[in-house]
């Protein structure tokens, strides 16, 4: 059961369920929310599945959905959310308890969001940097 | 109805924006500097079945991120030293046999990791016999650790005659061969505390999940039963395990099988094993600012009776003892 419900919807389960479903299916991550043109939110609701495919399949998964993520994100031009990628993974690796990669995701994550003027987000990143 | 209309302007960043940009700036240098200088080892490999030896015994690797590239990924692993402190290892990878290729690819690693301070070569080697003298015979298995290093096919010719020119070649890295010195006086001991050498473990594990890793029987040794030494009788060595070995080591791009010019290299040089990529590293390594350790499993005498039987496993030795280096500075 993911726990953002609150936030995203009684129904966020049934809807990441389905998705995952299809992730499963295919292995490609443009199967699942879309990826042409994403807004923030949309973004945002990648970011929720990936946590919570970690829920569901554990951080290696999830952290293996963001790499896809990632790499589709650059191939088509919207590298302004790479920030928001790294520093899921961030987060995820700090839930495995590997430090070094914390804080080596936290900070390139860091790195992306200033190189699109996002200081706020980049204080936020760095603040999860414990070297 | 009046016609209105909206001109939005980028408005200049206020004195409070500038000083959170100042601040996320300096903080973002800082905090760089403090995570990769943690990345002072990395390992280098040439060959595939090199760089399955290495990934299997130097364990759990993961990828250092790049936010706008996803063609230049570099992994790394993550060892502790005796107390529990963690080493950070980069692994570069295969580099492609060669000493151009070991060249290019120890500069293009330093180039990604800013903060590197040891690089080091994991691979295999010929080794130097020596049917006469037991203590100076390197046999099929042994690792080679090199402290110095010369590239055999950096010559002058003239008129028939031959002058070595790289014979100049920075040295294996002090610290990592006092080391070296440390783990090899485990050799010199004897009793039960010592039975178990730092790299058998490691060996054990390469050996269990490495294909073609075993060590080959010995018969499959050709100089197995050609050994009859006059010198060094009372060198207590094992026949089932690898033995360290420090000495020169010569590197050419030169598949060598050649047992006569081997020897020759070996009364001019003193060199006790023979590879291809050394030269590469050890040169892109001091124009860098690095230094570097060579280290090398025996899998041939580089003779006509070369053959590919004790590759992998000279590979998982070599892997294995770079290990415990790497692990007991």
């Amino acid at each position: 059961m993911y726990e953002n419900q609150q936030q995203l919807g009684l129904n966020i389960n049934a809807f990441f369920s389905s998705l995952y479903t299809r992730y499963k299916g295919t292995g490609k991550v443009s199967d699942t929310i879309g990826l042409s043109s994403l807004t923030p939110d949309e973004m945002n609701l990648h970011v929720d599945f990936c946590f919570y495919i970690a829920r569901l399949e554990g951080e290696r998964c999830a952290i293996d959905y963001c790499d896809r993520l990632h790499e589709l994100l650059l191939e088509t031009d919207q590298e302004k959310y790479v920030g928001n990628v790294l520093i899921a993974q961030a987060k995820l690796f700090d839930q495995l308890g590997k430090a070094m990669s914390r804080d080596m995701y936290a900070l390139e994550a860091a790195e992306a969001f200033v190189h699109f003027g996002e200081f706020r987000a980049a204080e936020q990143a760095l603040a999860m940097v414990q070297a | 109805m009046a016609y209105h209309t909206e001109v939005k302007v980028d408005a200049a960043p206020t004195q409070d924006e500038q000083s959170q940009a100042k601040k996320v700036f300096d903080d973002l240098v800082a905090k760089r500097k403090a995570v990769y200088m943690r990345l002072q080892y990395a390992v280098i490999n040439a060959i595939p079945h090199e760089y399955a030896s290495t990934s299997v015994v130097f364990g759990e690797e993961e990828v250092m991120p790049t936010p706008f590239r996803f063609d230049l990924k570099i992994r790394y692993v993550t060892l502790k030293d005796k107390v529990g402190n963690e080493i950070y290892v980069a692994l570069a990878g295969t580099t492609g046999q060669g000493i151009a290729q070991a060249a290019a690819a120890t500069a293009h690693l330093a180039a990604k990791c800013h903060n590197l301070k040891k690089v080091v070569l994991i691979g295999i080697a010929a080794g130097q016999p020596n049917l006469s003298d037991k203590e100076k015979d390197v046999r099929l298995g042994d690792v080679v650790i090199g402290d110095k290093l010369i590239q055999y096919d950096h010559v002058k010719r003239s008129d028939g005659k031959m002058e070595l020119r790289g014979d100049n070649i920075a040295p294996g890295d002090r610290e990592l061969l006092g080391v070296v010195d440390r783990l090899r006086s485990l050799q010199e001991r004897k009793g039960p505390k010592v039975t178990q050498k730092p790299w058998d473990r490691y060996i054990e594990l390469g050996c269990g999940e490495v294909r073609s890793a075993m060590r080959p029987d010995r018969s499959r040794d050709p100089h197995s039963n050609a050994r009859k030494y006059t010198k060094g009788l009372t060198y207590e060595r094992p026949d089932d395990r690898p033995f360290l070995h420090v000495g020169t080591v010569g590197s050419a791009n030169t598949l060598l099988k050649d047992a006569t010019f081997r020897d020759d290299l070996n009364a001019r040089y003193g060199t006790m094993a023979y590879e291809m990529e050394g030269a590469g590293v050890a040169i892109a390594a001091a124009t860098t600012g690095l230094s570097y350790l060579n280290v090398r499993g025996v899998c041939d005498y580089g003779d006509n009776n070369k053959n590919d039987d004790w590759q992998t496993y000279a590979s998982v030795c070599a892997a294995a003892v770079a290990r415990a280096i790497i692990e007991e500075t």
